[in-house]
């Protein structure tokens, strides 16, 4: 299939009366969980996961991309009008979002942050489609070798530029390599791990596993807080100022194109690489904003280049993610590796059998997060006021109406009770994680990458033997992997012995 | 003025020291549990052919440097908290928050028995009921109102959108006639 083939069909599935709703559903039921504070990306993509397994692929990946592709969107409209970012992503807007409330343009921030979304969203998508092309010859370099090298180089990405320690990170990551090996070995049909249960003979399964660590982990955590999630409601705009307000956010953010262009580049470069993800991009293309504005001293006092570049950024994000994530099959995210395991559940894999015979899905997940994200854009600009009352309702109602929705999908997938337990075991382990500062992230990419890592391994052993180490592009992995992991092993010792007095 | 700030101060050092503590300490029994379950696993796999467990140490080999690492680096901590009371502490049941994901991992335990003896929409119901009600102490007609409408939810999505079926329970299909379960 050509790429214009693949662009043309991409888009008629996409619009089409079988997919355009899950898109559309999947685009509400992100901004609803980006708005409610304590509920991430990964809680809307762990959730959606769940309905997979009925769906065709085009309609599955609709449905879970849109869903979280309006996440951001919900996240930066809590962030503005309640101080209270939905998603560790739309930390930057609290900068100057809550500041332009507090002046009374509350409007204009929210249609700035919302126009800058689809902006940011959209510019991401454009560089991924531009990068099919690249990515399907430098692909092709990659075989069994180099891919079990590239898995342990985004693993250490993630493990050490997450904003977790780097050793539990590591610790978490390694773990998760290790659950993936439970089950019975595919080479030998030996039992590995299975404490003699049948029903572990298949290996941990995704979905449970993911259910567990994201969505009943922060279950168990709104639990433990408990109160209403939103602390204080401000009062609301009337809609007619509300409205008019938004349509001058809007044109605020094509007025400063030439910022949302900048901050959405960095967004898509910082995406590229593993282990970033959005946050980190939002706080450097608000750094970016406040540097090359004219208006410096105004940033941190509500000036709305302050919104419209993190909420830019964050958004772009999700192109350059998406970039390796389906050309390596190496996810750089925990939000990634749910889209990851999204495709094993739908029959698809990545790699150059996507970029060649699936480019059609893979335009697809481009137009998804498009409209996805112009779907949150109208919703959110017009909804402002209903969709912020989410943020009121108690923990105590919410958590066992979501904890019922949670142990229902993992039991769906297999018809398995047991799987409702896999759910809770990784739940009560993913909250230790969550409060110990252990990174859940790396523990679900160890846990998806190990399946990889065996696989490419046994493959590299069997066609080229030992000494596949000291092919170029597996060597130089291993040597950037090492070099990168050496140097912030120095860095931290060295931080550390300047800070402590002797 | 300075005489009655004090005293706050040092309420809230007391309790920032004692919430460090007991992180602390669950840490230690977090990392002691990880490490435990790594070791075994690790003898468990000399048990297999070399194929099958090469991979398993190629993980667990620096798994458990690591792990090491981290116990040394918690041991040099050691001093700044009194673990073995934090941990009495929690065992005893004087933790509000364990106390509260240990209830609320009973009631998910719970839900998980119901479903299997009752069927899934019983458990459904009985956790948010239970949950809303003599918990979260909401009141009778919106826990009723709640817990009915997620269960419609659940038929609604996954019997009739998906078609997907859910567990019927052991007793319920006792009644319905099947001895194989």
């Amino acid at each position: 299939m050509t790429i214009f083939e693949g662009m043309a069909s991409g888009l008629l599935q996409s619009t089409s009366l079988t997919v355009f709703p899950y898109l559309f559903v999947g685009s509400l039921f992100g901004l609803i969980i980006g708005i409610i504070p304590g509920l991430s990306g990964h809680f809307a993509m762990a959730m959606a996961v769940t309905f997979l397994y009925t769906m065709e692929p085009a309609t599955g990946i609709a449905f879970i991309l849109a869903a979280h592709a309006t996440v951001a969107q919900g996240g930066g409209l809590t962030a503005i009008l309640f101080s209270t970012p939905g998603t560790g992503q739309n930390a930057a807007t609290l900068l100057d979002g809550p500041p332009m409330r507090d002046k009374g343009q509350a409007g204009i921030a929210v249609g700035a942050a919302m126009a800058s979304c689809f902006l940011g969203a959209t510019f991401g998508a454009a560089v991924l489609a531009l990068l099919i092309p690249v990515l399907r010859e430098v692909v092709l370099f990659f075989g069994p070798p180099e891919v079990f090298f590239l898995a342990f180089l985004a693993l250490t990405f993630v493990a050490v530029l997450g904003k977790e320690d780097m050793t539990r990170s590591l610790i978490a990551a390694l773990l998760g390599m290790l659950l993936a090996m439970v089950g019975v070995d595919n080479v030998t049909n030996t039992f590995r791990f299975t404490l003699g249960s049948d029903h572990l003979a298949d290996g941990l399964q995704l979905v449970p596993v993911i259910l567990g660590l994201f969505a009943v982990a922060e279950m168990i955590d709104l639990w433990v807080r408990g109160g209403t999630l939103a602390k204080e409601v401000p009062q609301a705009l009337s809609a007619k100022e509300t409205q008019r307000q938004i349509f001058t956010g809007i044109g605020l953010a094509f007025k400063n194109w030439w910022l949302v262009l900048r901050c959405s580049a960095i967004g898509t470069g910082m995406g590229l690489i593993p282990g970033l993800g959005s946050a980190p991009a939002a706080f450097v293309a608000y750094g970016h904003a406040k540097q090359s504005s004219k208006n410096k001293e105004t940033f941190g006092k509500g000036n709305v280049e302050g919104v419209i570049g993190p909420e830019a950024a964050n958004d772009a994000v999700e192109g350059g993610a998406l970039a390796s994530t389906l050309a390596f099959g190496i996810p750089g995210s925990s939000s990634m590796a749910i889209l990851l395991s999204g495709l094993f559940i739908l029959g698809l894999d990545t790699g150059p059998r996507m970029l060649t015979q699936n480019v059609d899905i893979v335009f697809v997940m481009i137009f998804t997060i498009i409209f996805g994200n112009l779907i949150g854009t109208i919703f959110g600009m017009f909804l402002v006021n209903p969709l912020s009352r989410a943020t009121s309702i108690r923990a105590s109602v919410m958590v066992p109406v979501l904890m019922s929705v949670i142990a229902t999908g993992a039991y769906a997938g297999d018809r398995a009770i047991f799987h409702i337990g896999v759910a809770i075991v990784f739940g009560i382990l993913g909250y230790g994680m969550k409060v110990l500062n252990y990174s859940r992230a790396a523990l679900l990419i160890g846990f998806v990458l190990g399946f990889a890592v065996e696989k490419n391994l046994y493959l590299a052993l069997l066609l080229d033997g030992p000494l596949f180490v000291l092919q170029p592009i597996p060597l130089g992995l291993l040597v950037t992997t090492i070099v990168f992991l050496g140097w912030n092993i120095f860095t931290i010792y060295r931080d550390r012995t300047k800070v402590i007095p002797k | 003025m300075t005489n009655e700030i004090e005293p706050k101060v040092n309420k809230a050092e007391t309790v920032d020291k004692d919430k460090r503590g007991n992180l602390f300490a669950l840490e230690v029994c977090f990392l002691a549990f990880i490490g435990i379950i790594v070791v075994v696993a690790f003898l468990e796999a000399t048990t297999y052919k070399i194929v099958s467990s090469r991979t398993p140490f190629v993980v667990m080999v620096p798994l458990l440097i690591l792990i090491v690492i981290h116990a040394m680096r918690l041991w040099r901590a050691r001093s700044a908290f009194d673990t073995r009371r934090h941990i009495i502490t929690a065992l005893a049941g004087k933790n509000a928050i364990i106390n509260k994901v240990l209830v609320f991992s009973g009631w998910m335990i719970g839900m998980v028995t119901i479903i299997t003896l009752m069927g899934h929409y019983a458990g459904v119901f009985a956790f948010c009921l239970i949950l809303m009600r003599f918990f979260g102490a909401e009141s009778w007609k919106l826990t009723l109102f709640v817990s009915a409408g997620t269960v419609l939810f659940l038929f609604s999505v996954f019997e009739i959108a998906f078609n997907i079926d859910l567990y019927r329970g052991l007793i319920p299909r006792w009644f319905m006639g099947y001895r194989d379960f």
